[in-house]
């Protein structure tokens, strides 16, 4: 039997100085749907996830993870350069036996000149932390300094600076020792850091170090680029890119027969669909649809079942956290329903930004996070007391969306 | 023909009572939606529509189950055409923990207060998105034998819609 393993609970998270977010922390629920209005800051809350993961998983190398905002001017806080923009988030880490660590992580960045440095960066798990300050890093046990390290190139996270690390038994000391190896080329110092711990804090800092931020996946969707012909082997894009390509790689050499598995499957039975997949003489994969027999072009599929797809294949991944910018995009109710009661079966947190009353329906008052403009400023709000606000609305008949837009939701804020 | 709107929590829900309410009686149409328990959508939803029937699933999740259905039928009143189209057109059917319970009953697992989905997940590593296979396997004789009150009330209401 497949056992479900989503290793890290996101639990809270702070962003400061990205774009309007000048200061906003929000705890997340299992699910979690984020409301306001057009420019409240919604799309930059799911963007300061993106900023975080590319910083700390690049894509590239050297990391420059300011290209998707054309440069840290635009990203940082009224534009203000000598601001640094700020990440943090702590959380639960769940090791394969099942034993719970909490951790935090957090990171400082300034791109001024546009070029990236990260300025602060602190891993906490347990008994065991990393810190840096400018160009120090210190690893601290105990709260003990057992390691110190010149960093010779800002842009590189800790997860850079360390290899892997790995667990390792010392026969002489009967004891487990976590090992990680310095990136000599980045780091001036001992050429690995050695700490005798307890077995379940090391299993719990080595899926840390090989997951945080790497298990959030993002999507942007765009149909227009989820129907575009993808190189096979593509990873899908946060705009949806690819989607062919990862579709043929999950379904590739499995007959029409086999049994609904996955959220995936679950929606092509129910929808009867069948996929198709065909290569080109330009080396890319496009799709087609098997509806009823009828075979449907690419151009042809609906928006709507690229977006679920889209979606679903992601959570068929089993990610620890999914965001979705404008998840009704493109979506009839039969499908938002669809797409929600995948969510809440899942293992994985969803964070959804929405204008839509169909999405917010189907979302209880506590799961909201209501977004607003201070001055220029973004501030997050959640419902201050969801079990009254339920019984108020019951006694009505008004629903969660209807306060969101004329009632006391709106009046909240 | 007739029909019937089914509201459930979930499209799992939704798509576990299709088949059954199919299976008890080939000549309705049935229709169904998810909507949060709590949320007055299910009254909008028995007011707007134009079903013979609406059935209305709730769980009671070890709740009494009287209390349950009083709440649920606030709910649908408070939106409700009127009075005399709760009377003809609704049935509420409250589940002592869940929809899962059919499938215990059915497989005549002892349960001894644990929640149903819990059980088949310990047992079978059942999860949520599994309650739709379960419904063509569910033996309805051992349901009515062993009076499970969900399930019987369910079962006369697609009968007769
Ligand atoms: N660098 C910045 N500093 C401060 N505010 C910024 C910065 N960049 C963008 N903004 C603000 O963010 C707003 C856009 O926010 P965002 O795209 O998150 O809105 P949204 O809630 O997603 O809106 P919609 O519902 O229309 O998608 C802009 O209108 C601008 O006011
Ligand atoms: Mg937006």
């Amino acid at each position: 039997m497949e056992i479900i393993f989503v290793p890290i609970d996101y639990k809270r998270v702070r962003i400061k100085n990205f774009k309007s977010l000048e200061n906003v922390e929000i705890g997340l629920e299992k699910l979690n749907v984020i409301v306001g209005p057009n420019g409240s800051g919604k799309t930059n809350l799911f963007e300061a996830f993106l900023f975080a993961k590319s910083t700390v998983r690049p894509s590239i190398y050297p990391p420059y993870p300011f290209s998707y905002w054309w440069g840290y001017k635009n990203m940082v806080y009224m534009h203000d350069i000598s601001r640094n923009v700020e990440f943090g988030v702590s959380g639960e880490v769940k090791t394969r036996e099942g034993v719970l660590q909490s951790f935090s992580y957090s990171l400082a960045v300034n791109g001024a000149g546009e070029k990236l440095r990260i300025i602060e960066e602190r891993l906490d798990g347990g008994s065991f932390r990393i810190t840096r300050m400018g160009s120090e890093l210190k690893v601290y046990l105990h709260k003990r300094e057992v390691s110190s390290y010149e960093i010779l190139d800002l842009r590189y996270s800790v997860f850079n600076l360390f290899a892997y690390p790995a667990k390792v038994f010392d026969e002489e000391r009967g004891k487990w020792r976590l090992v990680l190896q310095a990136n000599v080329g980045l780091l001036n110092g001992p050429p690995q850091v050695l700490v005798e711990l307890d077995e379940q804090s090391i299993d719990a800092l080595v899926e840390l170090y090989g997951r945080l931020f790497s298990d959030v996946y993002l999507l942007k969707f765009s149909s227009d680029r989820a129907r575009t012909p993808s190189v096979p082997g593509s990873i899908i894009g946060i705009d949806g890119y690819g989607l062919f390509s990862v579709l043929q790689e999950m379904y590739s050499g499995v007959g029409p027969e086999k049994k609904p598995e996955g959220f995936l499957d679950y929606f092509l039975d129910r929808f009867n669909i069948r996929l198709r997949f065909q290569n080109t003489e330009f080396q890319t994969v496009l799709m087609k649809l098997v509806e009823d027999g009828l075979e449907v072009e690419p151009q042809g599929i609906p928006d709507g079942y690229l977006k679920a797809m889209a979606v679903l294949y992601l959570l068929d991944l089993k990610p620890s956290l999914l965001l979705v910018d404008e998840l009704e995009n493109h979506m009839h109710l039969k499908l938002i329903e669809h797409v929600i009661s995948a969510f809440r079966a899942s293992e994985t947190k969803v964070l959804a930004t929405t204008h839509s009353p169909l999405v917010i329906d189907l979302a209880k008052p506590e799961e909201l996070i209501l977004l607003y403009k201070r001055g220029r400023s973004t501030e997050a709000r959640r419902t201050e007391n969801p079990e009254a606000l339920k019984a108020e609305l019951a006694e009505r008949g008004i629903t969660l969306s209807e306060s969101w837009l004329y009632g006391s939701l709106s009046d909240e804020i | 023909m007739k029909s019937i709107q089914i509201i459930s929590e979930d499209i799992y829900g939704c798509d576990f009572f299709k088949e059954v309410a199919h299976r008890i009686n080939r000549e309705v149409r049935v229709f169904c939606n998810s909507a949060q328990a709590w949320s007055p959508k299910r009254g909008r939803i028995f007011a707007a529509s134009n079903a013979d029937l609406v059935i209305v699933c709730i769980d009671a999740d070890a709740r009494d189950p009287e209390e349950v259905e009083r709440e649920q039928l606030k709910i649908i009143k408070r939106s409700a055409r009127s009075e005399q189209d709760v009377e003809k057109r609704l049935k509420i059917v409250v589940f002592s923990y869940e929809a899962e319970e059919w499938i215990i009953a059915s497989m005549k697992l002892k349960i001894s207060g644990d929640k149903p989905s819990e059980v088949l997940r310990g047992k079978m590593g059942y999860e949520k998105k599994d309650l739709p296979k379960y419904a063509p396997h569910l033996d309805f004789n051992v349901l009515r034998e062993m009076s499970v009150r969900s399930f019987i009330e369910f079962e006369k209401a697609v009968k007769d819609p």
